[in-house]
């Protein structure tokens, strides 16, 4: 057996496979983020009847709509170890770091899955010009980290307590919310015709920042929510 | 009877205790007195702005102190990690009440102000901004710690969410003004020095009179939890 020093890594990636084969056998978390996600672009889409929306809009559009549906289904990764009971059996098996890397992982992947997705309707159903689809890109990769970070840490911290439902946006938004305005700001400039890098470069300096700053936290505060009872 | 006679000593030591007044308890009378007749008969109103100016020697301490709150539940939250006493929790909420209480009356206050200077109730300025997210953050606090029966449990969790909150709420601070709101409507310090000075004492002295009633409220609080603990224990 690897000691749980030399596992960290190794944890991780173990705890990873784990949530994603229990995903695929199940797809609770999965089919909520998509539906949510295309029901909602569709009430949009229905509204704006063939209209394109100017940038401001759509930017706003598509992070509300990444936003809800993170929090319909990035909570499944850590409630459901407790609805099912097998909490005890990971704390028991795992570093406490390993457990956070690897749901953190699953929960990236899941939201790389939707926001591939909704990126390709936004632009097919909306008919949302994107002149600079690179800086968009990195937008959406920068973006993932940056939301997946603090609805994983919430999502521990909820699946402790009673009432998850409604708690996890509740505990969730205050922390999302540094995040989600600098996302929408770039979207903004990514979807106007005369984006330039130069503009985004204070956008992705801070969002860097602020989810490394809440990565290092997280990591070392994360122990403390997984041994508590 | 054994038991019933130590309860008895205690409580006469409470009574002892809550009778005493410290002498910075004491001199919280002269401050308070001295900042509301300050601010309302000594300092001059500042130029271009009416009456309304003396709102501000309320409103920015109440805001000073919601803050300060934060801080100080943030510096317990880390104290019940380290330490994992009950006190410290105890402390760690009382002071994150107080500061919803005083983020509370400093909007309140504020956006009194804005109605009659700016029209609106509410603009979205950085600092209206700043602070609603304040409210929301303790908001979030207190419905997490309304969530979780267990007191050892939910004095970890809500520590570990004031800890992660505490690296929100800066970054907030940094964006808002920069990326969301097109002009900052929210008054500067006025440049003329001798009515500075003026406006300076008294925001100082009001400041300091608002932070030991925060000190003395948080006290009496803590205690009050304290109280309700043993009790609960007892039966």
């Amino acid at each position: 057996m690897a000691t749980l020093s030399s596992g960290w890594a190794e944890g991780a990636v173990a705890v990873l496979a784990k949530e994603l084969r229990t995903e695929l056998r199940g797809k609770v978390a999965l089919s909520s983020l998509l539906l949510f996600s295309v029901t909602t672009l569709s009430v949009v889409s229905f509204t704006l009847a063939g209209v394109a929306p100017e940038a401001r809009v759509s930017a706003s559009f598509l992070w509300a709509i990444l936003l809800f549906a993170s929090l319909s289904g990035l909570s499944r990764a850590f409630v459901r170890e407790e609805e099912t009971g097998t909490a005890l059996a990971l704390r028991l098996s795992s570093h406490p770091q390993a457990v956070f890397l690897g749901k953190l992982l699953f929960n990236m992947a899941l939201l790389a899955v939707l926001e591939v997705l909704v990126a390709v309707l936004f632009t097919a159903m909306l008919g949302v010009r994107v002149p600079h689809p690179d800086m968009l890109v990195v937008l959406l990769v920068v973006g993932n980290a940056a939301v997946s970070l603090p609805t994983t840490l919430t999502a521990a911290i909820v699946s402790r307590a009673s009432a998850t439902g409604a708690l996890f946006g509740v505990l969730s938004f205050p922390l999302l919310l540094p995040p989600l305005i600098l996302l929408a700001k770039g979207s903004t400039v990514a979807l106007g015709a005369l984006a330039s890098w130069r503009e985004l470069i204070p956008v992705f300096r801070l969002l860097i920042s602020y989810t490394g700053a809440l990565f290092v936290v997280g990591l070392f505060l994360f122990e403390y929510i997984w041994r508590e009872g | 009877m054994g038991v019933s006679v130590s309860r008895g000593a205690v409580a006469a030591k409470a009574q002892a205790r809550g009778v005493r007044l410290s002498w910075w308890k004491l001199l919280l009378l002269p401050l308070m007195l001295g900042s509301i007749a300050a601010g309302f008969l000594w300092a001059p109103r500042v130029g271009g702005l009416g009456d309304e100016t003396y709102v501000m020697y309320f409103h920015v301490p109440m805001a000073w102190v919601g803050g300060l709150a934060y801080l100080v539940s943030a510096f317990y939250a880390i104290k019940y990690l380290a330490r994992r006493r009950l006190a410290d929790d105890t402390l760690s909420a009382a002071s994150a009440e107080l500061g919803l209480l005083f983020t509370f009356l400093a909007t309140v206050t504020g956006a009194l102000w804005a109605r009659s200077k700016w029209g609106a109730y509410w603009n979205w300025d950085p600092k209206q901004t700043s602070i609603f997210l304040l409210m929301l953050t303790y908001g979030a606090y207190f419905m997490l710690r309304s969530a979780v029966p267990d007191p050892d449990r939910r004095a970890t969790l809500s520590a570990v969410y004031a800890l992660l909150a505490a690296v929100a709420v800066p970054f907030l601070m940094l964006i808002i003004p920069r990326f969301v709101v097109v002009s900052a409507l929210h008054p500067s310090p006025v440049v003329d020095r001798e009515v500075n000075r003026k406006i300076g004492m008294v925001l100082m002295g009001s400041n300091l009179a608002f932070t030991v009633l925060y000190v003395w409220m948080l006290q009496l609080r803590a205690r009050l939890q304290s109280v309700a603990i043993r009790k609960e224990s007892v039966l």
